[in-house]
């Protein structure tokens, strides 16, 4: 016997899960939300504006690096990373927040167009308050944008550098970041939990709001609503099917006590992120009759370049915190025209500036006043440039079990196969070669490049997983439907970047929460109907 | 720091104990080193002070604490690393002691200087001792330069970290 009765149990409260919630609660359904972490109280559990020298080992707090779980999986081959933020709202109270839609192009290898997301894109940027300019690029649209945040001046440099290179034919931009933090005061009722941004750096673990979490926004928004019931510091353990298979029934869960409870829905949304989402499938045995759960992944990647630019020592350097490092995007590389060299596209994302907490630039050569100079003017004058590449989705990338290992509920750990593939590697030298002539056409120095990139530069990006379950139109080659249902189950879903079937080199969160949101809306759509429950 | 820590680093002949009795090392602004001896500290603060010194824009390393980050940080890290540290210290006082039969502090700046331009040279590819504790030390001093109130405040005048209204970013046409 079950212990709680839902119209539908979502698991996880990232942006998936979060945006889920939000508009199924809206909708008017029963929704339970079962989170493996607690709440946490912004300003309270994490707080900003400390001073390093204000601790012992000058580490002062970081929400991120403090509770980022790191551990929880089985890595093989180059290296691979998988983490989690085990609290409501997931990662998204540590996300930084960089929202940029995929682009028409992109979604040409996707079972579904560019105007049918674009809808929930507007959507997704009204609720959370993304700010940027409207650059007019092809194949990255502009948004619903709020009060954009500019540039500092050696990303101007780099700006520079490529308007130079277009003047002679180069194919790419240099715009702004995009990010989903409230930078005009919070006069909707969506916000009203929130606060302005005040531009202090500590995005990690905004103690005021002003960044969009899960926790901030919907979660709080769908409780009001009275149809929702926040479940913490539970686990779900498996997906339970109907004794004649053809449907889902609800979960098993435990808390960190080892009770085990089990509640029934009559659907149930997977938002526990890429890996942990074919995790849970993989262990529950259910949606997989395509064998496809845990294939597809891809991640982003990358090396990093970085630049220095004497032109802009003098500037004032006082206060460059801004929304924290990265302000700036290069960004159009092989949208119309492939590579030939390798498969697929990236973005670098870029930054500059001086904090209290990292010094980007921990070393120049020598000793004495001359080093001293010198490191005060590269921390002033650098730029530095963080590729993001996606990889190239092959057999040698995967998520399966590690049977052999177990976590404090008895579930097997996720196992993480990455094997870089020789199009990967092309692709990480493209980009060195290409942020080296930005730099000197900027008239700057290369400070830091890997110059020829072995596959032990590479380093991949531990929270942009996506592909595990992917979405297709046929059953045998995909898990997901164009609505994230499963074909194997009518009342299971996904609503987590796991669905993405191919992927560019944008971000991922906002089309997460976009297609989430469109996923939702389809399971209250399916009530409404009677398919459902 | 617990008595009962002290005995045991004093058993462990990290720190000096003298007659039986328990004698703290100390230094002039009565910071007590958890970690180095009186000597080593000392040596410690001159080095960091060549590697950052004092210039017109700001004080240098022992000015903003940089011997006692660096003495907080070995006494928490583990074994192998206060062996470095150790035997590193051993080797570069050698260094001075042998070239100019003197200690560090005690050799003139040119004399100073001539240490630290050697080890500077090799900074790329370390091979003695000597040489691999420059590089040790240099990082150490620069983490703990910028992270102090001195290196924050006082070299990089940030005088961020706090709200503000608005973010200007770049205003100056000339750099875009
Ligand atoms: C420092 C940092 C910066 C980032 N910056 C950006 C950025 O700028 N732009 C961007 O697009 N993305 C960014 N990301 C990535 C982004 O945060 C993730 O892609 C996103 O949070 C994934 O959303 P999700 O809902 O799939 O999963 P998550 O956010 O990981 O949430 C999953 C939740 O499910 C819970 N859970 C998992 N399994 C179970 C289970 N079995 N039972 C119960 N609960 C479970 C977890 O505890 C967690 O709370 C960043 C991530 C980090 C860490
Ligand atoms: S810069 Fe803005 S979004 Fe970032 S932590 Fe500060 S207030 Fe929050």
């Amino acid at each position: 016997m079950a212990d709680e009765q839902f119209d539908v149990i979502v698991v996880g409260s990232g942006p998936g899960g979060g945006i889920a919630t939000y508009a199924l609660a809206m909708g008017g359904l029963k929704v339970g939300l079962v989170e493996a972490g607690p709440r946490l109280r912004a300003g309270v559990d994490y707080n900003g504006h400390h001073w390093p020298y204000e601790y012992r080992d000058r580490r002062a707090p970081n929400f991120w690096r403090d509770n980022f779980v790191r551990d929880h999986f089985t890595p093989v081959g180059d290296r691979p990373g998988h983490g989690q933020i085990r609290a409501l709202g997931g990662r998204s109270i540590c996300w930084a927040g960089h929202s940029l839609r995929f682009g028409p192009k992109d979604f040409e290898s996707w079972p579904i167009p560019y105007d049918v997301v674009a809808p929930y894109y507007s959507k997704a940027e009204r609720l959370m308050g993304v700010y940027g300019y409207h650059d007019g690029l092809s194949n990255m649209p502009d948004g619903e944008f709020l009060k954009p945040v500019p540039m500092r001046c050696p990303e101007e440099r780099l700006r520079l550098g490529v308007e130079r290179l277009r003047e002679r034919g180069a194919r790419m931009a240099f715009v702004a970041q995009r990010k989903a933090m409230l930078t005009q005061p919070p006069d909707r009722p969506e916000w009203k939990h929130r606060q302005k941004c005040h531009y202090c750096g500590h995005c990690s673990g905004c103690a005021v709001e002003a960044k969009y979490t899960s926790a901030n926004t919907p979660i709080p928004l769908a409780e009001e609503t009275g149809n929702l019931t926040v479940i913490t510091e539970t686990m779900a353990t498996r997906v339970r099917v109907s004794p004649e298979g053809g449907e889902v029934v609800g979960i098993e869960c435990r808390t960190a006590d080892g009770t085990v409870r089990e509640l029934d829905a009559k659907a149930v949304v997977l938002s526990c992120s890429a890996v942990e989402t074919a995790r849970l499938l993989l262990i529950s045995g259910v949606a997989n009759s395509s064998g496809h759960v845990g294939r597809n992944l891809t991640s982003h990647f990358g090396v990093t370049v970085k630049g220095f630019f004497p032109q802009v020592v003098g500037r004032d350097a006082s206060n460059d915190d801004g929304t924290s490092y990265y302000h700036s995007l290069l960004t159009g590389l092989y949208w119309d025209e492939p590579s030939p060299k390798f498969e697929g596209t990236y973005q670098v994302q870029c930054g500059a500036g001086v904090t209290a907490h990292r010094r980007a630039i921990r070393t120049a050569p020598g000793y004495g006043k001359d080093l001293k100079k010198r490191l005060r003017e590269l921390n002033v004058g650098h730029a530095g440039m963080n590729m993001q590449g996606t990889t190239l989705i092959s057999g040698n990338k995967l998520v399966d079990l590690d049977t052999s290992r177990e976590d404090a509920y008895g579930m097997p750990l996720p196992r993480i196969h990455l094997h870089y593939d020789d199009s990967d590697l092309a692709m990480a030298q493209d980009m060195v070669e290409k942020c080296e002539e930005i730099i000197r056409a900027g008239e700057g120095e290369v400070i830091e490049t890997p110059g020829t990139v072995r596959v032990d530069d590479l380093v991949i990006d531990l929270n942009h997983w996506v592909g595990t379950t992917r979405m297709g139109t046929d059953p045998s080659t995909s898990v997901v439907d164009t609505h994230c249902r499963t074909h194997d189950l009518p009342n299971l879903f996904v609503a987590d970047a796991s669905v993405f079937p191919a992927y560019p080199e944008k971000n991922p969160t906002l089309t997460n929460i976009a297609l989430s949101w469109r996923t939702a809306d389809g399971i209250v759509e399916g009530f409404r109907r009677n398919e459902l429950g | 720091m617990e008595r009962r820590t002290i005995l045991e680093l004093v058993a462990a002949g990290v720190l000096p104990g003298a007659n039986g009795l328990l004698q703290i090392a100390c230094t002039p602004d009565g910071y007590q080193p958890e970690f180095f001896s009186r000597g080593q500290f000392g040596l410690l603060d001159t080095l960091s002070d060549l590697i950052l010194p004092a210039d017109e824009h700001s004080p240098g390393a022992s000015a903003a604490g940089v011997s006692r980050y660096i003495d907080v940080v070995v006494a928490d890290a583990p074994t192998t690393t206060q062996e470095r540290w150790q035997s590193g210290l051993e080797a570069f006082a050698g260094l001075a002691r042998e070239r100019f039969g003197s200690d560090l502090a005690d050799c003139d700046a040119g004399q100073q200087d001539a240490i630290l331009a050697d080890l500077a040279a090799a900074e790329g590819d370390p091979n003695s001792a000597a040489e691999r504790f420059f590089v040790l030390v240099k990082q150490a001093t620069i983490d703990g330069y910028y992270t102090s109130e001195v290196g924050i405040r006082d070299e990089l005048q940030y005088a961020g970290n706090t709200a503000v209204d608005e973010f200007a970013g770049c205003t100056h046409s000339e750099h875009g």
